[in-house]
């Protein structure tokens, strides 16, 4: 409903004479298109996974439960994995078993995967979270006003100290800070991790340096974005036609264009978000936080297979649905995706 | 515009700087970088160490010059990898189109959905951590990026006059794309292959730094970064250099990526 209220505000002329209705069914049709194109990507997501155990010499469950198993039950899995059937069948019986919440159990602790994999995400995706959002509170407004003080001193500074700390590695500004915050000044624990969950004001304590560090990265992308769609805009008739009507410099830019450069910024602010899923695993080494990344490293050292392909499936599916959600999104800020 | 030309200066040479600094070090480091000494262990930057030296004595200075090699190497070859197979595959969906062109970008955009690191992690579980395990996983994780870029080119560049009369004068199909299509496809390629070198060296780099890259005692700028991190308080210098090439190479590609995107393919600005 608030998409609906919210495009019909903002028509462009050609539009204005179509009903509510009309546009209820486009926002319908928007929402569903969107996600029937994720089923594709999902699949293949799920046959990428599932190949690649595959791809690696020997039995698949001699791999799954390591060196250790016995005979007896390399036979026992091999026929709850169907193994002795064609490999379409094989794909059918693992995407059943997924359905049923059985990702397998891990070779090293034998705990299953759903449960380790799931108790792991949360850990990294608070702390994306919290550093993306951050970082587009703060980088958002900058790389507007960047773009609007145009080749002036300040959209150099902003330009540059973005360009600086997109250049700057996660895994050394995080030891850098570390060290600074850490060992020299004392403010924060060096070592060992406790989650929010158990006590707040220390969780958040511990989370404060491994967010810190994503954000200060993250802003530099963000503000280029930021900046570089905004000129986009800058650049368009209705501004000058804003400008005309003798509207403040303040209603041009926030009103304006700000509402419309907003759309690739936020399509990034997506990007980020999962690849940073996939990419805390130097974040979460370098503050020694028990997360998704972290055991997807581990497990490729222990070579503990059901666990990898339980962390690959969920981060991928992850990042999917994040991209989903910020597509349906979009209209929020841009309601002519919804009219076309 | 003069700005962006000053900056794609700086950036040239800060790039310049490390293929001569990976090529000295192919004939010549200040110290043994293999060669342990135990009496000089964890010793500061000094008149004989300028960076220092690590935990076993070795010169820091002497393995930032050879993990320079390693960056260049891994960065080069990635990208190679990914603009070889990029590139025909981007061209062969783009000039084919058809149910061709259909399956090949479904199953690219299904890889593009993945992000890349996670990609390579995966690819790494099956190769393996070392050098070739690395460019492959990267290699193939970039390939997709590439042969999108690509196959918009030609998509626009074959419904052009010039590509007609190409195939007017005679010339056969792959002459054409050869002759006339693939050179007006370089300018995006150069520029997203710049990038991609920038993305190869810093990945490499994370991937040692968690102990899934080159193995060593072979030094590259990641392992070193993580051999850093135990005595991080002690000896700052040993993570602080790596980091600080690190991000000195991404500057410079960064800088320099930003300049060839203005110059070469104006549609591209903005992007990134």
């Amino acid at each position: 409903m608030l998409i609906v209220q919210h495009s019909m505000a903002r028509q462009p002329l050609d539009t204005c004479h179509r009903s509510k209705e009309q546009n209820g069914n486009n926002v319908i049709k928007f929402i569903l298109s969107r996600m029937l194109m994720a089923v594709p990507t999902i699949i293949i997501v799920a046959v990428a996974v599932f190949t690649l155990i595959r791809f690696i010499p020997g039995d698949p469950a001699a791999l799954m439960l390591g060196d250790l198993a016995d005979p007896q039950q390399i036979a026992a899995l091999r026929s709850t994995l169907g193994l002795d059937q064609s490999i379409p069948v094989q794909f059918m019986i693992w995407v059943g078993h997924l359905f049923q919440g059985d990702f397998g159990k891990s070779i090293v602790t034998g705990e299953p995967v759903l449960h380790l994999v799931l108790s792991r995400f949360f850990i990294s995706a608070q702390i994306v979270v919290l550093a993306v959002f951050i970082a587009s509170v703060i980088a958002v407004p900058a790389g507007v006003i960047a773009a609007w003080k145009q080749n002036s001193l300040t959209d150099l500074a902003l330009v540059g100290t973005a360009t600086v700390l997109l250049s700057i590695p996660t895994f050394w500004l995080g030891l850098l800070l570390l060290l600074f915050f850490g060992l020299k000044l004392g403010w924060v624990p060096v070592l060992g991790y406790v989650s929010v969950t158990t006590d707040w004001k220390a969780g958040l304590i511990y989370m404060a340096l491994p967010v810190a560090t994503l954000f200060i990265h993250e802003m530099g992308v963000i503000i280029r974005m930021a900046r570089a769609s905004t000129l986009e805009v800058l650049r368009l008739d209705y501004i000058t036609h804003a400008r005309a009507k003798g509207l403040s410099e303040q209603a041009v830019l926030w009103r304006h264009a700000f509402k419309n450069a907003f759309g690739p910024t936020w399509t990034m602010i997506g990007l980020i978000l999962g690849n940073l899923l996939g990419g805390i695993a130097v974040i979460e080494t370098v503050f020694s936080i028990p997360g998704l990344g972290r055991l997807l490293v581990d497990s490729i050292f222990q070579r503990d297979y059901p666990v990898i392909q339980g962390c690959l499936l969920l981060v991928a599916l992850a990042y999917v649905l994040v991209n989903l959600v910020i597509d349906l999104l979009y209209p929020l800020f841009d309601p002519r995706v919804v009219a076309e | 515009m003069k700005k962006f030309t000053f900056n794609g200066v700086i950036g040239g040479t800060i790039i310049a700087l490390l293929f001569v600094v990976a090529a000295i070090g192919m004939v010549w480091t200040p110290f043994d970088p293999m060669k342990l000494s135990f009496s000089a262990r964890l010793a500061a930057p000094n008149g004989l160490h300028l960076l220092g030296t690590d935990e076993f004595g070795r010169d820091v200075l002497s393995r930032l010059i050879i993990g320079a090699q390693a960056s260049v190497w891994i960065g080069l070859a990635t990208v190679c990898f990914a603009v070889l197979f990029g590139t025909l595959i981007g061209l062969t969906s783009g000039y084919l189109r058809g149910w061709v062109d259909g399956i090949i970008m479904a199953f690219n955009n299904a890889l593009l959905a993945f992000p890349g690191i996670l990609l390579a992690l995966g690819l790494l579980a099956v190769f393996g951590a070392n050098q070739y395990g690395i460019i492959f996983a990267l290699g193939i994780a970039y390939t997709p990026s590439m042969a999108r870029i690509v196959r918009g080119a030609v998509l626009s560049l074959r419904e052009r006059e010039f590509i007609e009369a190409s195939k007017v004068m005679g010339n056969s199909e792959i002459y054409t794309i050869l002759r006339h299509i693939l050179p007006n496809c370089l300018a995006p390629i150069t520029v997203l292959a710049t990038s991609m070198f920038g993305w190869a060296i810093l990945s490499e780099s994370a991937l040692s730094f968690l102990g899934l890259g080159v193995p060593p005692p072979a030094p590259t700028w990641g392992n070193m970064l993580a051999a850093g991190r135990p005595f991080i308080e002690q000896a700052a210098w040993l993570g602080f250099f790596p980091g600080l090439c690190i991000a000195f190479t991404l500057l410079g590609i960064n800088l320099l990526g930003d300049a060839l995107r203005d110059k070469l393919d104006p549609r591209m600005r903005g992007l990134k």
